[in-house]
């Protein structure tokens, strides 16, 4: 019997979204102090492994509400007001998590800081951070009664809720099939890309003569059909938690989602991936790394198609 | 709406969306 189950591990994972943004945010500050574009780039990079990482803090935080939500001693108004505002905080840390990115892919183009970088960040990194604050706060009056203040503060949050949005995608029949035809869509334009980008570094073919830096540029196609496809993911898992929350391709799926992010860092900012030049043939790491990566996307792929078949889902 | 109209309207507007940004961050990078 493993010792560390899916509620559990919300509960080890759940501090990293606000002590990180702590981090990101305080790195970011401290660039400025001491002149640093080092240290700026590090926090972007902060700000981008944070919102990566919140991916499977939120979707455990479904697990959790699934095992717990009826039992004694819980209050399931907490849980609801716990998951909206965990929902809002989540979609600034991937807005965040995404411009951040982009900070880093013009960063690598430019090799220097855009001067947009700083007003965004300190508004971002700062909504951002009262955001999760607000969620982790709301997450302790589930079941600690030792810090338990007052009903006011698990008061309803406005109209984006857990609830509008699994209204919205349940009531609605055209929303789950547009969804789906989006996710296939996103779907194409990643995997077209980050296929084109890691095939260069494996040195196949035609693509060993195309420079790094020409198909570095069309990183952020890839990554807007990440964007597409974790709007519409997410859709799906909160408007249907059950098909996901006790699904295991799902979690091979999100496990091969987390190399596959890391990996996109890596494509992103490297200085060694940023010299090849037409003809030149990558080194041996860089090499294991994109094959990695491509086994990591077809992984993503796999388990995502395998979700009805091998798991429960539909 | 009828549903056929509804899932390819919206299809096509996220994807002309996507492309507009897409386009946007493409000519930011010079």
């Amino acid at each position: 019997m493993p010792f560390v189950n899916v509620p559990h591990l919300h509960l080890l994972m759940n501090h990293v979204p606000t002590v990180g943004t702590v981090i990101g945010l305080g790195l970011f500050l401290l660039s400025f102090v001491r002149r640093s574009e080092h240290l700026r780039h590090a926090s972007l990079e902060v700000f981008f492994l944070i919102a990566l990482a919140s991916l499977p803090v939120y979707l455990t935080g479904l697990a959790a509400q699934g095992a717990i939500a009826g039992s004694a001693g819980v209050s399931d108004a907490a849980i609801a007001a716990h998951h909206d505002r965990a929902m809002l905080a989540f979609t600034f840390v991937e807005i965040t998590g995404f411009v951040a990115w982009l900070a880093l892919w013009q960063f690598r183009r430019l090799a220097r800081p855009a001067g947009w970088t700083a007003p965004a960040f300190l508004l971002l990194g700062v909504v951002t951070l009262a955001l999760m604050a607000d969620a982790a706060s709301v997450g302790g009056e589930i079941r600690h009664p030792e810090i338990k203040i007052s009903e006011t503060a698990i008061a309803a949050s406005g109209w984006f809720t857990a609830a509008s949005v699994e209204g919205f995608v349940t009531n609605s029949p055209w929303v789950w099939p547009a969804a789906e035809t989006l996710h296939f869509i996103g779907l194409s334009l990643l995997f077209g890309v980050l296929f084109l980008v890691n095939l260069r570094l494996l040195g196949a073919g035609a693509l060993r003569s195309v420079s790094y830096a020409s198909l570095h540029r069309l990183l952020p196609w890839g990554m807007l059909g990440l964007g597409v496809n974790l709007v519409t993911g997410m859709l799906f898992t909160i408007a249907a938690p059950d098909q996901y929350i006790n699904n295991t391709p799902f979690y091979w799926k999100m496990g091969c989602l987390m190399i596959a992010g890391v990996n996109m860092l890596y494509l992103t900012v490297f200085d060694k991936l940023w010299a090849l030049e037409p003809g030149d043939d990558a080194a041996f790491l860089d090499k294991a790394i994109a094959a990695s990566s491509i086994g990591a996307w077809v992984g993503v792929i796999y388990a995502g198609r395998m979700l009805p078949f091998i798991g429960n889902a539909f | 709406m009828p549903f056929i109209l509804s899932v390819g309207l919206t299809v096509v507007l996220v994807v002309v969306l996507t492309a507009a940004v897409g386009v946007l961050i493409d000519r930011a990078a010079g």
